[in-house]
């Protein structure tokens, strides 16, 4: 198995490699007069503007292969760039923005994963029955609303009538304290950085933040985990073993909790690994509609800018998380299920 | 299985026959839309005739049934040949998706060794790659609009199957009935079509049909981005995106524009109910062990 | 084995909480403070606004946006002042007089001006106000004079040239930045250091020559003209005030400028954070404020929440005191209870669409087959003043205004905007919608070929602004009811593309606006009419002439005349002229809006302010 680790991890910078030469090969059929946009904000911001200077002075118009090898030169200096959209390095925009995402995605992933494996088991036991049509049917409709119509609805719900799960990460007095020299930012994640200086008022105010954003994601994938974990307790509920469990006599309960259901959650946990992936890469719709800067937002309008050395930044930062994150489900799914070897 | 059987119980089955209906309802709004919403000689029929310019929808009406949303744009119209754009969107991108995978996967497969390797390898660069920024660096490329969207939806969305295909192929050659054809001398051409084809083939069309209607809501959320069809293109994603800044009505009214978002939001939770609930008894039926 | 991974992670998870729970009982308490835990309710102190997005710098040398202009305003102040309610009159601020020829203070020639600077003033770190600061400040921004920044303004008036690297290269006597030798950079900062001096208690500006809109463009509201601390400057690593130095923080890229992210000035707010990641600046009441400390202690100025239905639902709720409304979205304020809405707030701005008289067509996909063939239009098409004025006819303004901006702007009359209309006459010509005229023009244009032939063109708007869309497409509307054989189609590009085909001079029409950088009239004819201008780089060849031609003249003796009839009488002209000879289609006069809570008082609109808001003037009450 240490043989198979180490070999995905050396495979680590065939995969960085690939992916930053494929984005270099795709901005570079752009040319410099595109790329130059990223320095303007606006159609109404260029005056009095030298644009050859700045492609000049930012060496735009270098071939494509110069550009990439002076980015992996800079690269190994440790120097990803600076980011003209978010105004400041691009190492430092990722961790900055990092913690958010990791802090949402720690509270997501309990509701999401428990949630949905839960409704797929409900569905799954009374297959063909009411109560199997109905969860199904709901969770198809949640799945098929935009993430945008769920998010907004659930801000205008919880904030715009309850009032209690307000946008953003922190409320206005809250940012304040965080502010204060006596808070200590540990983490950037406001609750754990709350919880490290015991200030439980703060701990509640960011918790409260967190809710509708992690309601809204955990409905978007409920249904996903639903259909997952729902064939494939059917398919393991009509297996022989499970027949012979239950000609046993054992009660239908029994035979879901010891012979069913950890067999069937074996697929689920690539559906949720999968899952965590795309929380871990931002989540851009549900962070702008709630005001929760994460990495998808410093995606979105690096990306929208052209904003090149951030989008390659993001990307290589994103492939690492990738392989690290896939890496460590596949050694828990060999530990979990011990019919997988891994070779 | 012969497909008249299949389809057989695809009806029997109430919930699948639901799916079916559904879907027959779509086909034929998509194919009688110059009928239904005859579009303005001259223009391009995809683009949304607009009632005024006023950004404020209007209520439904006697003259426009369904009313108008912001911009004055007619939502009957939108949605009618909306249906069009959901089915051509749906279908090219998944088709070639699905094509590029059972390729690829095939081949892998097929030839193993070194091919394997670095087919699999290959795969695994494009799902590392980030979906968000590989659509707005092709959009930057290629320029906004529908059918520049669908190429990244394709170069991004292929991974699983071709993973898939290969899985298929490599169980299928395990199976003690192929062995055993095999040893008995049966020729390739049998082997593919008798088992190659449904063991291999077929779970990943039924699986990859099965998205079809996700994608429109994909392509929905790239118009929140700005990302999707041009404005004003019959698209039922940007029809409800049109409708964001109206969704939360008025204070004290917040029903005001239920219209706005009502309409777009029914056309694509049934669009994608519809597939997914023959999917579902699609796999049902496929599969032998569920049939007891 | 299976059961083993399970107890292995329920006991490493054990652990982990339990030594956390541990370190966080034991370790320092934080202590709420007590103004601190008051939750979201009315707090005086604190004023919240959440805009439209992040300022892109805090250097005033390099803002040239209205994001990053805003927070400079709050931080830091200026020699003088606008008065309240006026855009031509000024109040002493930093200078304890205003210069005039009446108290002399400023020349008879209009060239020198003479500033008594203000004692007792305190720099948000303690330090005192001297005139030696305002001397350096004016010399770093111009020596700094970064690519894109508005130092041209200041530039143009001291020395008669647009940038610091065409001074260089008239003294030098070279064509190029690159070819001026040390000498003449050393001779280039004298120049500079020579033009601004402290005499006294005074800074003394020497001019090039009369420039009237001088004043306006010191006034507090110019970013570019803030006051900085010359000590603090220097010992955070920016220019060390010498001559032969210069170059080295000359045109330096943004982020490597010591005030990109930082602010030490004089004004009623000190800087806390500026948070990039999250787009917000914190910022609290200087307390040795000079005019006394601001009543509103804290402000949060946030400038990350893009979405407007979290914003407005925010303001809704009374967790912000105020928001940037967009204009498509201020009717869905109406009825909002506790917010006050105020809308058609007159700026100085306006949009256009310009002809361009001489189009790339090699390759164009814009124009058809490129040529008068009833499938394209020749390149030298909006060169016809027919043409333009078939245009100008064919757009529906009323129907624009009342629909599409819900009546926030008015119809041009004429380049300068409505905010100046002491410089012209309000009851002048201006355009209407009038589908009879416009065909009367287009059968006058080329001979009646065009009538005869029609034509094809594409307009191009930059996506996202829908309002521009809705502006080709009621064009389009109004042009093909005029002939069936007129065909125009509208098409949206993404900034990044359209930037290239703009600068190739392939789009026939640009759709853009100006937003004022200063309050007088020539801030709009020279770009607009000027054949050296911003936006007549975009009709080509033969449209620069046509501007040399026809305003060129008219234009320069604008800004050299110091005497305000004299003045006004060639703006009156110039503008007439500019809807006479329709140079561009002028779409609008804008207006903006403001949504706050009810509790927030003293708010006065001032339509040349970068700021949404000048927090000083603010307060909190609930009565």
């Amino acid at each position: 198995m240490l043989a198979y680790i180490v070999r995905r991890l050396l495979f680590l910078p065939v995969v960085l490699f690939g992916i930053t030469a494929l984005l270099f090969a795709l901005i570079s059929t752009l040319g410099p007069w595109t790329r130059v946009a990223t320095f303007i904000p606006s159609p109404d911001a260029e005056r009095h503007v030298d644009l050859e200077a700045i492609i000049r002075k930012y060496h735009l118009d270098d071939p494509p292969l110069k550009m990439y090898l002076r980015w992996v030169k800079n690269l190994f200096r440790g120097n990803l760039g600076w980011s003209q959209s978010s105004h400041m390095t691009v190492s430092e925009a990722i961790a900055r923005r990092f913690p958010a995402t990791l802090e949402l995605t720690l509270f997501a992933v309990g509701p999401v994963i428990i949630g949905g494996i839960f409704l797929g088991v409900i569905a799954a036991v009374r297959h063909n029955k009411p109560l199997d049509h109905i969860t199904r049917i709901l969770a198809i409709i949640l799945w098929s609303m935009p993430d945008f119509v769920l998010g907004l609805a659930v801000l205008m719900v919880g904030f715009g009538v309850l009032g209690w799960f307000p946008p953003g990460r922190l409320s206005a007095w809250a940012q304040l304290a965080v502010l204060k020299e006596s808070f200590v930012a540990y983490t950037g994640m406001h609750t754990i950085d709350a919880l490290l200086n015991r200030r439980f008022d703060l701990f509640w105010d960011a918790l409260r933040h967190l809710v509708a954003p992690v309601f809204t994601l955990a409905c978007l994938w409920w249904a996903f985990m639903l259909r997952v974990t729902r064939s494939s307790m059917l398919e393991v509920l009509n297996q022989d073993y499970v027949q012979t469990a239950r000609a046993k006599g054992l009660t239908e309960r029994m035979v879901i909790q010891k012979h069913v259901l950890r067999n069937a959650l074996i697929p689920v946990t690539t559906v949720a690994s999968n899952m965590l992936l795309g929380l871990l890469g931002g989540v851009v719709i549900v962070e702008t509609v709630f005001n929760y800067p994460g990495l998808g937002l410093l995606t979105a309008t690096a990306a929208t800018r052209l904003d090149v050395p951030c989008v390659v930044g993001v990307a290589l930062f994103y492939a690492v998380i990738l392989v690290v994150v896939n890496l460590v489900v596949d050694v828990l799914y060999s530990l979990i299920d011990p019919r997988v070897r891994l070779e | 299985m012969a497909i008249m059987a299949i389809l057989r119980r695809l009806v029997k089955n109430r919930v699948s026959l639901l799916g079916l209906i559904l879907l027959a309802f779509f086909a034929v709004v998509a194919l009688a839309a110059p009928w239904l919403a005859p579009p303005e000689a001259g223009h391009d029929p995809y683009r949304i005739p607009r009632r005024g310019w006023a950004l404020e929808p209007t209520p439904p009406s006697a003259e426009y049934p369904l009313g108008l949303t912001q911009g004055q744009y007619d939502i009957y119209y939108g949605l009618v040949w909306g249906t069009r754009t959901a089915f051509r969107v749906g279908i090219i991108v998944i088709t070639c998706r699905a094509l590029i995978g059972i390729v690829l996967g095939a081949i892998a497969a097929y030839y193993g060794g070194l091919w394997d390797e670095v087919l699999m390898r290959f795969t695994d660069i494009f799902m590392s790659f980030p979906y968000l920024i590989g659509v707005v660096v092709f959009v930057a490329i290629f320029g906004p609009g529908l059918n520049n969207v669908m190429i990244p939806l394709i170069a991004l969305g292929w991974m699983p199957y071709a993973r898939m295909m290969r899985g298929n192929i490599l169980a299928v050659k395990q199976e003690e009935y192929v062995l055993a054809a095999r040893a008995l001398g049966v020729s390739d051409f049998k082997i593919i079509t008798r088992h190659i084809l449904p063991n291999a083939v077929f779970p990943v069309l039924i699986q990859a049909s099965m998205q079809i209607g996700s994608i429109v809501v994909s392509v929905s959320a790239l118009s929140f981005l700005g990302l999707g069809a041009p404005e004003g293109y019959a698209d039922w994603g940007q029809m409800l995106n049109f409708a964001r800044n109206w969704m939360l009505g008025e204070q004290g009214n917040a029903l005001k524009y239920w219209y706005t978002v009502v309409y777009p939001g029914l056309a694509m939770v049934l669009f994608v109910l519809a597939w997914n609930l023959i999917g579902d008894a699609f796999r049902d039926i496929m599969d032998p062990r569920l049939q007891a | 084995m299976k059961g083993k991974v399970w107890l292995w992670l329920v006991l490493v998870a054990v652990v982990v909480i339990g030594a956390a729970g541990i370190f966080i009982w034991t370790g320092q308490k934080g202590e709420p403070a007590a103004e601190e835990a008051q939750g979201p309710s009315f707090n005086p102190d604190l004023f919240v606004y959440l805009g439209p997005g992040d300022a892109e710098t805090l250097d005033p040398s390099k803002a040239y946006d209205t994001a990053s202009a805003e927070i400079i305003f709050q931080y830091y102040d200026n020699l003088i002042a606008y008065k309240e309610g006026s855009l031509d009159e000024f109040v002493p601020m930093l200078a304890t007089e205003v210069p005039s020829v009446e108290n002399g203070l400023l020349a008879a020639d209009g060239m020198t001006y003479t500033f008594p600077i203000r004692k007792g003033v305190k720099f948000h770190n303690g330090a005192e106000l001297t005139p030696e600061d305002v001397e350096y400040s004016f010399e770093r921004n111009i020596l700094a004079d970064p690519a894109g920044g508005p130092m041209w303004m200041l530039i143009e008036p001291l020395f008669g040239v647009s940038t610091i690297e065409d001074l260089a290269c008239q003294i030098a006597g070279v064509d190029s930045f690159d070819q001026v030798d040390e000498a003449a950079l050393v001779e280039t900062g004298k120049r500079v250091m020579a033009a601004i001096e402290v005499d006294g208690d005074n800074v003394v500006f020497h001019l090039n020559q009369p420039y009237p809109p001088f004043l306006s463009i010191l006034a507090h509201n110019s970013s570019w003209s803030a006051i900085l601390n010359k000590e603090w400057m220097i010992a955070n690593g920016a220019w060390d005030g010498r001559a032969e130095t210069w170059v080295q923080w000359h045109n330096l890229p943004t982020e490597e400028q010591v005030l990109f992210d930082k602010a030490m000035g004089t004004g009623p707010y000190k800087q806390v954070e500026w948070d990039r990641s999250n787009s917000r600046h914190t910022m609290e009441a200087h307390a040795d404020y000079w005019r006394g400390p601001a009543a509103i202690k804290t402000v949060i100025v946030n400038n990350g929440v893009t979405e407007f239905n979290t914003r407005k639902l925010m303001l809704q709720r009374g967790e912000v005191d105020a928001i940037y409304v967009p204009v498509e979205n201020s009717p869905q304020l109406e009825g909002m209870e506790g917010v006050t809405v105020l809308r058609n707030l007159p700026l100085l701005s306006n949009v256009c669409a310009i002809f361009n008289q001489e189009i790339n067509a090699v390759d164009n996909e814009f124009v058809g087959s490129g040529q008068l063939d009833g499938n394209g239009i020749p390149p030298d098409f909006f060169s016809d003043i027919n043409i333009r004025k078939a245009f100008c006819y064919a757009f529906d303004y009323e129907a624009f205004i009342s629909e599409v901006v819900l009546g926030e702007a008015s119809v041009p009359y004429g380049v300068i905007p409505k905010g100046l209309s002491d410089y012209f006459d309000p009851n002048g010509p201006r355009y209407h919608y009038d589908p009879e005229k416009a065909a009367e023009y287009f059968k006058k244009a080329f001979d009646g070929e065009v009538w005869e032939k029609g034509f094809k063109v594409t307009l191009v708007w930059n996506i996202p602004n829908t309002t521009r869309k809705t502006a080709c497409e009621i064009l389009e509307h109004g042009i093909e009811a005029l002939n069936p054989k007129f065909q125009v189609e509208v098409q949206g590009m993404e900034w990044a593309t359209m930037l290239p085909r703009r600068r190739e001079g392939r789009l026939p029409m640009v759709f853009i606006g100006w937003l004022a950088d200063f309050a007088d009239p020539h801030n709009f004819v020279y770009p607009y009419l000027h054949s050296k201008g911003d936006f007549m780089a975009f009709t080509g060849e033969l449209g620069r002439n046509f501007a040399a031609a026809e305003f060129d003249e008219l234009v320069n003796a604008g800004i050299n005349e110091t005497d305000p009839a004299k003045r006004v009488a060639i703006y009156t002209a110039l503008q007439k002229k500019s809807i006479e000879l329709a140079p561009h289609l002028m779409l609008y006069d804008a207006c903006d809006r403001r949504a706050h809570r009810d509790w927030v008082k003293g708010f006065v609109f001032d339509p040349i302010r970068p700021a949404q808001y000048d927090f000083y003037a603010l307060s909190k009450s609930l009565d």
